[in-house]
């Protein structure tokens, strides 16, 4: 009975256009009181939050990823990648693909590699006569990758909830992202083989490739340095989002020269903003998390978890259900924020991986960034392409049907996700 | 008088966005300081973890103001005027309403640790109440935020969308 109140209140909050963090903080402020706990929990919850090191991951990644984006580094990378597969049947497709999935190494946000690979990607394939609906669905999708493949601040944030270790996430990260390209691939050239709505491109000259490729090469090993770095254990996040924020710096500084003072200052108040927004709401679930502990909320839920699903299967299912559900009017963080710690406890109970669960999880939030009528990636998509909301929703249920897929893949099989880190 | 409190939050934002630069910085050579020189900072993990309390809850009032703080605009952006103008307040009021809870409690913890002279018992072993501070400050500042624009919605200026996705992170 509680438990459905809390959620009603929640829900009325939210949609009477409270700010997350404040509703979040706000309601778990008024069940402590009501609870007769002591207010005194409440800073308490909003220092604790966020006096850990951890965290610091978010602001660096942030900053990191920010400097290279006003360095120009998306459009390099584009064309580094297009000279090499812009022939193939879908070419551009595949380079758009390709380049999100680089930039997302580079990037821990699906907004930022939507929009950053999307301004350059869309006017050029829609030069190409490709179809726009799948141009915009491509680029919406194209940018959940941003959150699978390491850095993933969403991935950070679990981590920190759930105390599992966010290197791991990380790796496991790797496997399904590579998948879900392969996937992304096989449709692109596959419908380019099939339709004559697009002119091939011609093939890059060597000279053309070269020239390219040498102005992205520094942006691959920063992204290599980073991503080998953690799997070789040398940085934990916090220090590898560090190294990649000074690397930044030298190559859009020093080495490519794009970086202004200007440019710079940008970069620094959009990472600040971005950051605080996020740690906000990070601090008021925390007011929240610990309210609805102390209300019993999560043991009980887990408690009729537990009597309802004896397997994992079914469990899973529901889950995702729910998350598909919320998805339609929540957005990522939120969902990860509510759920994640009611979820918690079942998942030991049920003998689930939780860094397994995690992967699971992030792909079904990356389906809720893309399921109309709620979707930060439509929104970013809708408005890099200047396209109506009708014409990027038709656009992305492929692609919501291919990570769906991947879900069921990396359920039948866990290594998928669990061989980076731990291998056989 | 509006614009003044517009104005100490602006400033606040923009200190706390070069907070985080130098948290990067003081990180960044805290890895070289351990890899290549093999001496370690003191102080570059905590000081960090410092400069996180403040800059976050500092910067806070300037988000809200420029709509930066992330709400579901799904309904709310489909009221008409009135309905609108009183959901805003609500929201402004639930906002000024938390502040004021983590603004009372918030400087009463850091006022104990001050007269308890209670330290931090790590590398550095600063003050508590020196981080601590920062809570009710930082809400002190949203809060004053927070009366600002409930005045400006009550004086009828224009409200931005709720669902305006500028900025937001997933």
């Amino acid at each position: 009975m509680t438990t459905v109140l809390v959620l009603a209140g929640l829900l009325a909050l939210l949609f009477a256009g409270v700010p997350i963090a404040f509703a979040l903080g706000g309601l778990g402020m008024a069940m402590l009181v009501l609870g007769g706990f002591s207010p005194l929990m409440v800073p308490q919850g909003l220092y604790s939050t966020l006096d850990n090191f951890v965290l610091l991951a978010v602001p660096l990644f942030l900053l990191m990823s920010n400097i290279l984006l006003k360095g120009g580094v998306g459009r390099d990378l584009f064309a580094a990648v297009q000279s090499w597969v812009g022939h193939w049947p879908g070419g551009l497709a595949v380079a758009t693909i390709f380049s999100c999935g680089i930039f997302a190494a580079i990037s821990g946000s699906s907004v930022a590699t939507a929009a950053t690979i999307g301004t350059v990607a869309i006017p050029e394939m829609e030069q190409r006569g490709y179809a726009r609906r799948f141009i915009l669905g491509l680029l919406a999708a194209g940018g959940t990758l941003g959150i699978l493949i390491p850095p993933s601040i969403p991935m950070i944030v679990y981590g920190v909830i759930t105390e599992e270790s966010i290197i791991d996430l990380f790796l496991a990260g790797i496997g399904p992202g590579l998948l879900l390209i392969a996937l992304f691939v096989v449709f692109a050239v596959g419908r380019a083989r099939f339709s004559r709505d697009y002119t091939p491109m011609p093939r890059a000259g060597w000279a053309e490739r070269r020239h390219a490729t040498s102005r992205a090469v520094p942006t691959f090993l920063l992204a290599t340095l980073i991503v080998g770095g953690l799997y070789a254990g040398a940085f934990t996040p916090t220090e590898a989002a560090a190294v990649g924020f000074g690397g930044a710096l030298i190559l859009t500084g020093a080495i490519l020269r794009t970086l202004t003072v200007a440019k710079l200052r940008e970069a620094v108040m959009d990472s600040m903003r971005t950051t605080v927004t996020i740690l906000l709401i990070l601090a008021g679930a925390k007011v929240f998390g610990k309210a609805i502990t102390l209300y019993r909320i999560p043991q009980d839920i887990s408690a009729a978890i537990v009597a309802t699903f004896d397997t994992v299967g079914p469990f899973l299912l529901a889950v995702g259900a729910v998350l598909l559900l919320m998805g339609l009017v929540l957005e990522a963080l939120s969902m990860l924020l509510i759920m994640v710690p009611v979820l918690s406890p079942s998942l030991g109970v049920l003998g689930i991986d939780p860094i397994w669960f995690g992967i699971l999880f992030v792909i079904l939030i990356e389906c809720a960034l893309i399921t109309p009528p709620v979707g930060l990636n439509l929104y970013v998509v809708q408005a890099v392409g200047r396209a109506r909301m009708a014409e990027v929703a038709s656009g992305v249920w492929p692609f919501i049907l291919m990570m769906l897929a991947t879900v069921f893949a990396i359920y039948f099989l866990p290594d998928i996700a669990l061989f980076v880190p731990f291998g056989m | 008088m509006l614009r003044v409190i517009d104005r100490i939050g602006d400033a606040l934002a923009a200190l706390a966005a070069w907070m985080f630069f130098a948290v990067g910085a003081m990180i960044l050579w805290e890895v070289i300081a351990r890899y290549l020189f093999n001496a370690p900072t003191v102080w570059a993990e905590e000081m960090s973890r410092f400069f996180q309390i403040w800059a976050v809850y500092i910067a806070a009032a300037s988000l809200l103001r420029d709509g930066g703080l992330i709400r579901i605009g799904l309904v709310v952006d489909r009221l008409g005027a009135a309905a609108r103008r009183a959901a805003e307040l609500f929201a402004l009021a639930c906002i000024a309403l938390f502040c004021a809870v983590a603004v009372w409690y918030g400087a009463e913890i850091a006022w104990d640790s001050l007269v308890t002279g209670r330290m931090s018992g790590t590398m550095l072993n600063v003050p508590h109440w020196m981080t601590e501070i920062a809570v009710p400050l930082g809400f002190l500042i949203l809060l004053l935020q927070a009366l600002v624009q409930m005045i400006r919605v009550l004086a009828g200026e224009p409200m931005r969308d709720a669902g305006d996705p500028r900025r937001l992170e997933g």
